[in-house]
């Protein structure tokens, strides 16, 4: 079964652009004030390109990825999740939360100095737990005024003009509302660009997952969360648009010349959800047995939008631009940003575990996979929900499976050796051998 | 439910203003309104908070809704479970709590 082919492999030249990007992120953020900026707070999944529209100079603190950095910081996160739960927050909730509220209560910014409090909170609502993690926040640092928008309209292949007609009309009250808090005027200018450049930033996301498609795969997941997540921190942006292009290009040229994301290749792989991010080190652990994760459904299409393509396959989806669409007015932007929106991968799933599987089967046949790692993360009950299922369809579609237990943000719901155990079992299984 | 010409209307207008689920109660919170207006109105001295594990937006709330209580002087109690419920263990902290009670008429 195992090829002993060796490829050629070398680290990603812009792999350092990411880093800077991403460090940048962060420190805008917090020294926003000392320019005269804004600064605001909300999910990953929030209508980003909409706070565009108050300026160039307001910064966004994503909670989900600024939770995930904490985690990956095993002591400050611990210090993190023991304030939480001082305060009274349950174990079980969401870690991301709990982390998140930690550097808050503890007013601890990860990257050192107090917690940067924002000027408003602009956030949406799929997830149970979306709109009320910020009142939470706004219980623990009072007088931040928040706008939410509740984006829970039934799945893509249901959507009709009245579902968009609701999102759409929250995000015009949300532009008022921004006006009134803010006291800026607003520039629908500036909103058709951070538009442009989602579409562009996810779209391309999308094609950069595709080229993973590829025998060897050019990447394995663990450098892809690193890369992925600059479209949890800024999708709107023209510098994360303008970076996935030039990764995409460098990933379609290793393609074509045959690097690899390891060297050894010989089985691949897929998982699902958050990973225990304290715990990347797993990924190492897989390719021992030449095992590349070559991403997941949480990877592909958190944040990169994909289409059916004529072939059949899945694909990138057709940005505005590339349909010959030029946008007028801030209803037509908004018409287009919520449509793209809800039509992401990522929320289908709320509504039905077999829409996830579908997508999931998609990944495994189209990518090649030899079977699936799924991660019951008590840490995400959103992102877990229906994963049961998913392995049942997973393993009917004739994909073998292995689920692990573990948080993605609490080192203490995830147990390293026994994970380990089981993946040496999973690969003596599938029949193969430590390289 | 109030009527209106437009039924659907009037069944969307009931589901809108009936108090929320936590999922759906935000961005303020009408339900901690809503609880103390019952405790006042029945003239309660305690509540006992249960919460489901693994249901966030209740347990999203909890801290919230016991602090509005105590702070109006309703003492609360907090109670967790999960699939299976803790009888017994329940009996003697709802006594407990109960107890407290006599003992503040014992010396009042």
């Amino acid at each position: 079964m195992a090829s002993k082919q060796t490829y050629e492999t070398r680290p990603l030249e812009c792999w350092g652009k990411a880093k800077e990007i991403r460090e940048n992120f962060y420190r805008d953020y917090a020294q926003a004030h000392e320019k005269g900026g804004l600064r605001w707070a909300g999910g990953a999944w929030t209508f980003g390109a909409i706070p565009c529209g108050l300026g160039d100079d307001v910064y966004s603190l994503t909670s989900e990825p600024y939770a995930a950095s904490i985690a990956a910081d095993k002591k400050f996160s611990m210090r993190c999740l023991e304030a939480a739960e001082r305060a009274g927050y349950a174990r079980d909730l969401c870690s991301y939360m709990r982390n998140y509220w930690g550097s808050v209560i503890l007013d601890e910014y990860l990257w050192g100095g107090q917690f940067p409090k924002p000027d408003f909170i602009w956030q949406d609502h799929i997830c149970c737990s979306h709109a009320k993690w910020y009142q939470v926040v706004s219980d623990l640092e009072p007088g931040i005024p928040s706008f939410c928008i509740d984006v829970a309209v039934g799945p893509a292949i249901d959507l009709d003009d009245n579902k968009l007609d609701y999102v759409v009309g929250q995000m015009h009250d949300g532009i008022e509302w921004l006006e009134k808090v803010t006291g800026r005027r607003y520039d629908d200018e500036k909103l058709i660009q951070a538009v442009h450049n989602e579409c562009r930033s996810t779209a391309l996301w999308a094609e950069i997952c595709c080229l993973n498609k590829a025998v060897p795969a050019p990447l394995e997941e663990k450098t892809m969360f690193s890369l992925y997540v600059l479209g949890t921190l800024m999708k709107h942006s023209k510098v994360v648009a303008d970076y996935y292009q030039e990764l995409r290009d460098e990933v379609a040229e290793r393609v074509q010349q045959q690097i690899a994301a390891i060297p050894n290749e010989r089985c691949r792989l897929m998982s699902d959800t958050q990973p225990p991010w304290g715990f990347l080190g797993l990924f190492r652990y897989l390719e021992e047995y030449g095992a590349v994760s070559v991403g997941s459904l949480y990877t592909f299409g958190l944040i990169g939008m994909w289409e059916e393509m004529s072939d059949g396959s899945w694909g990138p989806r057709t940005t505005p631009r590339e349909k010959g669409i030029e946008i007028k007015d801030r209803d037509q932007a908004l018409r287009i940003l919520a449509e793209w929106n809800l039509n992401k991968p990522e929320w289908q799933h709320f509504y039905s575990p077999h829409l996830k599987t579908e997508m999931m089967v998609r990944i495994a046949k189209e990518w090649s996979l030899n079977g699936v790692l799924l991660h019951y993360n008590r840490g995400c009950e959103g992102l877990s929900l229906g994963i049961a299922e998913n392995r049942l369809g997973l393993i009917e579609a004739g994909y073998p499976v292995m689920t692990f237990e573990g948080n993605m943000g609490d080192e203490r719901e995830f147990d390293l050796a026994r994970t380990k155990a089981r993946i040496d079992t999973f690969m003596e299984t599938l029949g193969y051998s430590r390289s | 439910m109030k009527p209106r010409q437009d039924r659907l209307e009037a069944i969307a207008a009931r589901y809108i203003d009936r108090v929320p689920c936590p999922s759906k109660d935000w961005m303020e919170r009408t339900r901690i309104q809503h609880i103390l207006d019952l405790a006042r109105e029945w003239k309660v001295d305690g509540a006992i908070v249960m919460q489901q594990k693994f249901c966030d937006p209740h347990e999203l709330d909890t801290p919230a809704i016991r602090k509005a209580l105590e702070e109006e002087g309703i003492k609360t109690l907090f109670l967790e479970f999960d699939v299976t419920v803790p009888i017994g263990q329940f009996k003697v902290r709802v006594e407990a709590f109960l107890e407290m009670f006599a003992e503040e008429d014992l010396f009042d």
